[in-house]
């Protein structure tokens, strides 16, 4: 299938892709094999280009943003049970501002811990012991925050300085001017669909090299034995509720088998990406 | 790296500084200009398999110097969860052909809580509820001690799936019998019976201090209290209510807008 960059000046539209089928007029934007142009939302997997798609141009980035994460103490033990260790949930919440925007909408955000884009309730930080502090992050019409919840184990969860990478995205320009491709000999830049695309804007990159992040498009948690499996878009895992057995206070001899993850989930795939 | 719109090499490429803008080999996210996905939905989680854990103890003692006999006799219903492996997808919407990306975000806010403590702790929520979160992936909205509820939306085929599960852990230990309370050996005797009651043994997730689920007796007599040695048993007289007065099912409210879209 031949590679095809093609415009429809009564569409407004211009685009790059592989023709989905050899039949038709190769210069009327309407036939078959020109598709993609003006039917890309059913034709995606030939698309390399559209100015009808969002590419997600990032508005505000931050590459290292340092977050101060408290001390969260250690769990105390259970009420109306025994355990062969203290485990808790739901400890130590704290709201952390990332990043503030001007957009005045709420914007679509990813943020990365390390090469990990987060996901909600992502673990960022475990101790092995049931000490973990997980990362939501949230977004409003002005800033892009962290919201962090703890589980507890045995002894204290240290407290921490984590950097995150933080990407913004802008929602798409709406069409304007009359333009469909243009190239500025001056700037350099190249500009296409009505001013909807411009190559001095900076959009999601999906490459390989570079530092790139890992974004999930599957499963990232599984449960099991009472216990959870996280996934991290990298292909690692992390299972921090410990192997913790219970006992009915003044119960016949001994504890019940342990808890604890023990299914064999692994992390569902993800596309490397980066801020250009 | 050269800046502007080249052919060459069999591909098309734009360039701009150091930055790879967009090339036929694909460095792009497409999404679909307009959210594909607008909608409001109720995502619930039934309550884990119930179960009971039922105490009772006898003890008396024969008392020589006042020559009666001394006894207690306690209950106690305790209530359980049993073990449990539950998911359940559903399909909330349809994915345009080619798609293989679905950029979201969610909010959630619990519209049914949980009516009772679980192991003296309450099941709170534990992402931020009521604001926009970005979404991929999975996320856990509850956890205690030996629960968890997660749910995970993803692309499956031509499908948008959502995925809920949760999982109740093993049972506690300590359940059967020790010493004996036969009315038969009451000159001095203890026994005791953790019983889950003909069901499965659980895990203790809730209890009360008080009556009904709590009762105590004791006295004095000066002859075998062959009557009270099995006050507050199941089987016995004033026994502790068997009710199980909670309901830890939850349900939330998601919104969820999302984009469906392809690597280029």
């Amino acid at each position: 299938m031949a590679k095809v960059f093609m415009t429809d000046p009564a569409t407004g539209r211009c685009a790059l892709f592989d023709e989905p089928v050899t039949t038709g007029d190769p210069t009327d934007p309407n036939s078959a094999r020109n598709a993609p142009l003006n039917n890309p939302a059913t034709n995606l997997a030939d698309v390399y280009f559209h100015s009808d798609l969002d590419y997600m141009e990032i508005s505000n980035y931050d590459a290292a943003k340092t977050i101060s994460h408290a001390l969260v103490t250690a769990a105390a033990a259970p009420g109306g049970i025994t355990s062969t260790a203290n485990f808790g949930w739901g400890t130590a919440i704290a709201d952390h501002l990332l990043l503030t925007h001007g957009l005045g909408y709420i914007p679509h955000a990813l943020v990365a811990r390390g090469a990990n884009l987060i996901y909600p309730g992502m673990p960022v930080q475990t101790d092995g012991l049931g000490g973990a502090r997980y990362a939501t992050i949230y977004c409003t019409t002005t800033e892009i925050r962290l919201y962090e919840f703890a589980s507890t184990g045995a002894v204290d969860l240290a407290a921490t300085n984590l950097n995150y990478e933080i990407m913004v995205f802008k929602q798409p320009p709406a069409a304007s001017g009359s333009i469909l491709l243009d190239y500025d000999p001056t700037s350099k830049d190249v500009t296409m669909g009505l001013g909807k695309f411009d190559s001095s804007r900076r959009y999601l990159q999906v490459v390989p090299g570079g530092s790139p992040l890992g974004l999930s498009y599957g499963r990232q948690i599984d449960l099991d034995n009472g216990g959870i499996r996280f996934g991290y878009p990298d292909g690692s895992t992390s299972d921090p509720v410990p192997a913790i057995s219970t006992k009915l206070i003044g119960g016949i001899g001994g504890f019940g088998t342990a808890m604890g993850y023990g299914g064999s989930f692994a992390a569902a795939s993800a596309i490397q990406v980066q801020a250009p | 790296m050269t800046d502007g719109f080249f052919v060459e090499g069999g591909k098309i490429t734009i360039n701009k500084g150091a930055r790879t803008v967009a090339t036929s080999d694909g460095t792009l996210v497409n999404l679909l200009g307009s959210p594909s996905i607008n909608t409001t939905f109720d995502v619930a989680f039934p309550d884990f398999p119930k179960g009971k854990a039922y105490w009772w103890q006898f003890v008396s003692d024969y008392n020589d110097f006042a020559s009666q006999y001394g006894w207690i006799s306690e209950g106690r219903c305790q209530f359980t969860r049993t073990p449990q492996e539950w998911s359940q997808p559903s399909i909330i919407g349809v994915v345009p052909a080619g798609a293989d990306l679905f950029k979201s975000r969610i909010r959630i806010s619990r519209t049914g809580a949980p009516t009772h403590t679980w192991v003296s702790q309450s099941i709170d929520v534990l992402p931020k509820e009521n604001v926009w979160m970005p979404f991929n992936g999975s996320c856990l909205v509850e956890a205690e001690l030996g629960m968890a509820r997660a749910f995970s939306i993803y692309i499956s085929g031509s499908d948008l799936v959502l995925h809920r599960q949760q999982t109740m852990g093993p049972p506690s230990g300590g359940f059967g019998s020790a010493g004996n309370a036969s009315p038969g050996l009451m000159v001095d005797t203890a026994g005791q019976e953790w019983s889950a009651r003909g069901g499965a043994e659980g895990m203790s997730v809730w209890s009360d201090n008080n009556s009904p689920y709590y009762k105590y007796s004791s006295g004095t007599s000066p002859s075998l209290p062959l009557g009270t040695y099995d006050n507050h048993k199941w089987s016995g007289s004033d026994p502790c209510s068997e009710t199980d007065p909670t309901n830890y099912a939850s349900t939330y409210s998601v919104d969820l807008i999302g984009q469906f879209g392809r690597r280029s």
